[in-house]
């Protein structure tokens, strides 16, 4: 048992207990709690005293098997390719869910505990462990329909006879925010008779009834276990949707809030070191709405990052970005966001909602088609029909013409990548941005699914040969990308938490100023095709003096006031003052 | 009077001796008029009797974890009692719940203080009694001492303590006749010996409908001979033998029928029977996914089937074990009126084979005579018929629930009293 209970965090718990189940089941819950605390020896050897991220944080985002090498474990080849390419530049991998599964690339879960034998075992990730940190996903909304749970619900078997929500199919759902197109409720046939069971994204993905404590201490208990394993980052899994109330939207909430706090009364008791990251791909305000007033998550993901990228550079004008990050509020203590530009998923647009016109995201669409990539749409109300996501690899997406790679593509593509690393957070990358990787149309032909583009598995052999060819995009970007986090890594202008001051210095540039301590850096970014001069003036006050500054990309220096800074077509710049 | 009795053990599911026997022991109680409630970690009682405690099933990650430093190592950590203390204790609370909740005035524990798969549990049920002088029965079905596995292990004092208690309150009911006297031996504990019964009263219910074509469905034709080895594929029970068997007899319309999984303790010796089948010229069919808990379908829309769906179609049944708790594949296949091949292990020789039944009896090694019995009582329907139906008259005098009855009804009245 861990010796420090914090009786302030378990009175924290015990309101929580009693907001979600009713004043009835508080003492009992709460005794649970205190046996599942301290369960796998967490909590027992004192806690690191470092903080929970600093300017070295960055996170690749990968498959399990996303490099592969004939019959041996992916998990084993993951790790020779980060330890040869990444070590310094990245220090924490996202292993997106790994576990057995049936369907939805891995977010279908048969069994939370085990490794997916195609991937490996639980000792390859532990390996990985060692030269990285972790980050797993703890997908809790649903599992799968083969998993033993619901094999148990079908045959009326005690617990999990109560893991899942039955509906009458003449229940008024209309109120329901639905993520997916497919029906809400799934017909089954069960042992204690025909049912209908509540399916938010698919008929394989059985949704979870975490109005039943059981079903919660189910995942409290997998929570510490993947802590136990090495997770450093919990990533909670379209934990929007977690709660359902019939008569109810079912999308964030106060229910669904609550859970996520109650893991952050746990974590912050028994792992302060772990850190939560929701991911909630809906508008900005509803997904920062998971920083709670601090005691919610640590993180979350910045979804309007990606498209606000995209169109920026594509259409040669930041100004949607800048206002965008302009507005964006100051942090509870121990909060920052997830920065990214691309991930397993495609390119989201819903967080563009009331940040661009439609009629711009709809060229955007358009563009995204030109390039070769697909667009999904989803169903509106009024019997419309409209974007939801782009399906294309970041790295296509910010070409010109999917035939050929061009330098301009090539510093376009970067310039998104620098900028993402520049901002107030932590950077995470998607495994095919580090590598330049095309469109995986032969995929998407294989699994009629538009997603599969952007999720080619790698051959080792044949990665590495790009690698080594150094005229190749990969090796390009690779080595460049890769230049840039070790560069940012070693400046503490660049801690997650430090202080961002955007500047609008018009349509053509994107630049932020961050400190840290006396220590300032200015990220300025062109976001045209053309070269351009940027004659500092007083929108840049800190730099508008004699003082020499360095951009710590080039190491070239400027001086004087009223210096002239020159910049190549989509080149960033880090002057430190 | 109706009074409440509850059942505690750390699962009661499935087709698991312990769980097929405490159902067996609340039907007998429920014709005294004791309605029965449940408590569990895995449960598939009616919800209204159902006392579901996650923590209490033996493959709850917190007890898995307390197993992984305890069997196998003669020491534990510090940490590791701390855990065992503390999971007992909540588990505790949970059993005062439940005698509260149900008003219960007896308890049966099923198993539950015998084999220390749960360790936290069998000590929160002995401090339970401590505190509450509750009456209550211990139904054990194989102890400790029994299993190499339990042998080196780090908890020597709480298996003193726990498995079984020596509490005054507490009657001990063992299944056979040599776990009475280790229990005497070991702990100084005297116990009531019921062995496990069938509903003999009652036969059979017919195939209906659902088993119309299960040959068929299976894989079978019309004239194949199927000898079925109801067990899982585990290597003391035997089923070398059982293909030695089909070997010597040499007909290839005979098919060797496993009905349940291989894995729980490795595959290898699934593989070796798999290779020493080929290598007699055996067909072995192993169809445990055909085979489930429930009538339902599986991912591919086919049937499953039950155990006592299959019965009814099969020749002949072999159960070579070498060791068994009692034996209750030998009893359906008794209930099912078929001809059972027996090695004699221990307790069959002991406690069952005394009572008169009449089967090929293999003393570790296939003779000339048992085969030839087996030969004759597949082809010879008039000394197939007689052996059966004596088996069964036998077995309903001695394993019936006349017998269960009868045994309860003092055990209860140990407890009560004597009914003015």
């Amino acid at each position: 048992m861990i010796k420090n209970l914090d009786i302030h965090a378990l009175e924290r718990m015990r309101m929580r207990f009693n907001r979600l189940y009713g004043p009835q089941e508080v003492e009992r819950l709460l005794e649970r709690m205190v046996q599942l605390i301290g369960r796998y020896g967490i909590g027992l050897e004192g806690f690191s005293e470092s903080d929970l991220w600093d300017e070295t944080s960055s996170v690749l985002i990968t498959y399990g098997d996303m490099v592969q090498n004939g019959d041996e474990a992916p998990l084993k080849v993951l790790k020779r390719f980060a330890d040869r390419h990444l070590s310094g530049a990245v220090n924490t991998v996202h292993i997106l869910p790994f576990y057995p599964y049936t369907s939805d690339d891995g977010f279908s879960v048969v069994d939370y505990r085990a490794v997916d034998r195609n991937l490996g075992k639980w000792n390859d990730v532990a390996e990985l462990g060692r030269g990285f940190r972790l980050m797993f996903d703890l997908v809790l909304n649903h599992c799968s329909r083969s998993s033993k749970w619901f094999i148990d619900y079908v045959n009326n078997i005690a617990p999990y006879r109560n893991y899942f929500i039955e509906e009458d199919p003449e229940t008024d759902l209309s109120a329901v925010t639905r993520p997916r197109a497919l029906p809400l409720l799934t017909p089954v046939h069960t042992q204690h008779g025909d049912t209908h069971v509540w399916t938010t994204f698919s008929d394989d993905q059985m949704d979870l009834n975490f109005s039943n404590p059981d079903v919660l201490f189910e995942f409290l208990d997998i929570l510490l276990f993947y802590v136990a394993n090495g997770a450093t980052i919990i990533r909670l899994d379209a934990i929007a949707y977690l709660w359902k109330q019939v008569g109810t939207s079912c999308i964030h909430l106060k229910q669904t809030h609550e859970v996520v706090k109650l893991m952050r009364d746990l974590l912050d008791m028994v792992a302060p070191e772990v850190v939560l990251l929701t991911e909630t791909n809906v508008p900005h305000a509803e997904n920062i709405s998971y920083f709670g007033k601090g005691d919610e998550a640590h993180m979350v993901y910045q979804f309007s990052l990606p498209p606000l990228l995209l169109h920026g550079l594509t259409k040669g004008n930041s100004t949607y970005l800048t206002n965008w990050a302009a507005s964006l509020n100051d942090l509870p203590q121990k909060c920052t966001y997830f920065n990214f530009t691309a991930s397993h998923d495609g390119i989201g647009v819903r967080p563009l909602q009331g940040i661009i016109p439609n009629d711009e995201l709809l060229k955007l669409a358009d563009r995204v088609k030109s390039l070769g990539g697909h667009v999904s749409m989803k169903a509106n109300s009024d019997g419309t029909e409209s974007p939801y996501e782009l399906n294309i690899t970041y790295f296509d997406a910010m070409g010109d013409d999917p035939e050929r790679v061009t330098d301009q593509h090539l510093a376009r593509f970067l310039c998104s990548q620098t900028v993402a690393m520049s901002l107030r957070g932590v950077p995470a990358v998607y495994f095919h941005s580090l590598t330049a990787t095309r469109n995986n149309y032969a995929g998407v032909e294989e699994t009629g699914r538009a997603r599969t583009i952007n999720r080619l598995k790698w051959d080792e052999e044949e990665l590495e040969k790009r690698i080594a060819d150094p005229e190749s995009p990969t090796a390009k970007v690779l080595k460049e990308y890769t230049r840039r986090l070790n560069c940012r890594s070693q400046h503490k202008m660049f801690h997650p938490d430090a202080a961002q001051q955007v500047v609008n210095l018009g349509p053509e540039w994107f630049a932020i100023e961050r400190e840290w301590n006396e220590e300032r850096v200015v990220c300025i970014s062109n976001f045209t095709a053309g070269y351009q001069e940027l004659t500092v003036d007083d929108r840049l006050y800190r730099l508008n003096r004699t003082d020499t500054c360095t951009d710590l990309l080039t190491g070239r220096r400027y001086m004087g006031d009223g210096k002239v800074i020159p910049f190549e077509p989509y080149q960033t710049v880090w002057l430190k003052i | 009077m109706s009074e409440n009795i509850g059942f505690v053990s750390t699962r009661f599911a499935g087709t698991d001796g312990v769980s097929l026997e405490s159902a067996k022991w609340a039907k007998v109680l429920w014709d005294h008029e004791f309605r029965s409630f449940w408590y569990a970690g895995r449960l598939d009682r009616a919800p209204e009797v159902s006392y579901c405690v996650p923590e209490a099933h033996f493959e709850h990650p917190e007890n898995v974890w307390i197993n992984e430093r305890i069997w196998g190592k003669s020491f534990r950590d510090p940490i590791v009692s701390r855990r065992i203390r503390d999971m007992a204790e909540y588990l505790k609370t949970t059993l005062y719940e439940f005698v509260n909740h149900y008003d219960l005035r007896i308890l049966i524990f099923q198993n539950a203080l015998t084999i220390p798969m749960h360790v936290p549990l069998g000590v929160a049920i002995s401090e339970f009694l401590a505190e509450t002088r509750i009456p209550s029965i211990a139904h054990h079905h194989d102890f400790y001492w029994e299993r190499v596995r339990f042998s080196v292990n780090g908890v020597p004092d709480f298996l003193d303590m726990a498995f079984p208690p020596r509490d005054d309150e507490l009657q001990h009911v063992v299944i056979n006749q040599a776990a009475r006297e280790e229990l005497s031996w070991r702990k100084g504990l005297s116990s009531e010996l019921i062995p496990n019964v069938f509903d003999f009263e009652t036969p059979p219910p017919p195939p209906d409908a659902y088993t119309e074509g299960l040959r068929a469905d299976l894989g079978f034709s019309e004239d194949d001979i199927l000898i079925l080895q109801p067990t899982r594929i585990v290597p003391r029970k035997g089923i070398e033998h059982s293909i030695k068997l089909l070997e010597t007899l040499g007909d290839p319309k005979m098919k060797l029928v496993i009905s349940h999984a291989g894995g729980d303790e490795g595959y290898e010796y699934q593989h070796m029977l798999e290779e020493l089948a080929h290598d007699s010229g055996v067909d072995l069919r192993i169809i445990d996914d055909r085979v489930g808990e429930f009538r339902q379908k599986n991912s591919k829309g086919q049937k499953i089937y039950t155990l006592w769906d299959i019965y009814p179609f099969v020749d002949f049944v072999t159960y070579p074990s070498l060791y068994e708790g009692f034996g209750n594949a030998f009893l359906e296949a008794v209930y099912f009126k078929l001809p059972i091949l027996i090695n004699r292990y221990s307790i069959f020789a002991r406690d069952i084979e005394p009572k008169g039944f009449r089967v090929p009896l293999m003393d570790g090694y296939l003779t000339k005579e048992v085969v030839d019995d087996v030969r004759r009582l597949l082809a010879d329907e008039g000394y197939r018929r007689t052996t059966v139906e004596h088996n069964y008259a036998v077995a309903n005098r001695f394993f019936s629930y006349s017998v269960l009855r009868r045994s309860l009804r003092t055990l209860i009245t140990n407890i009560k009293g004597l009914e003015p």
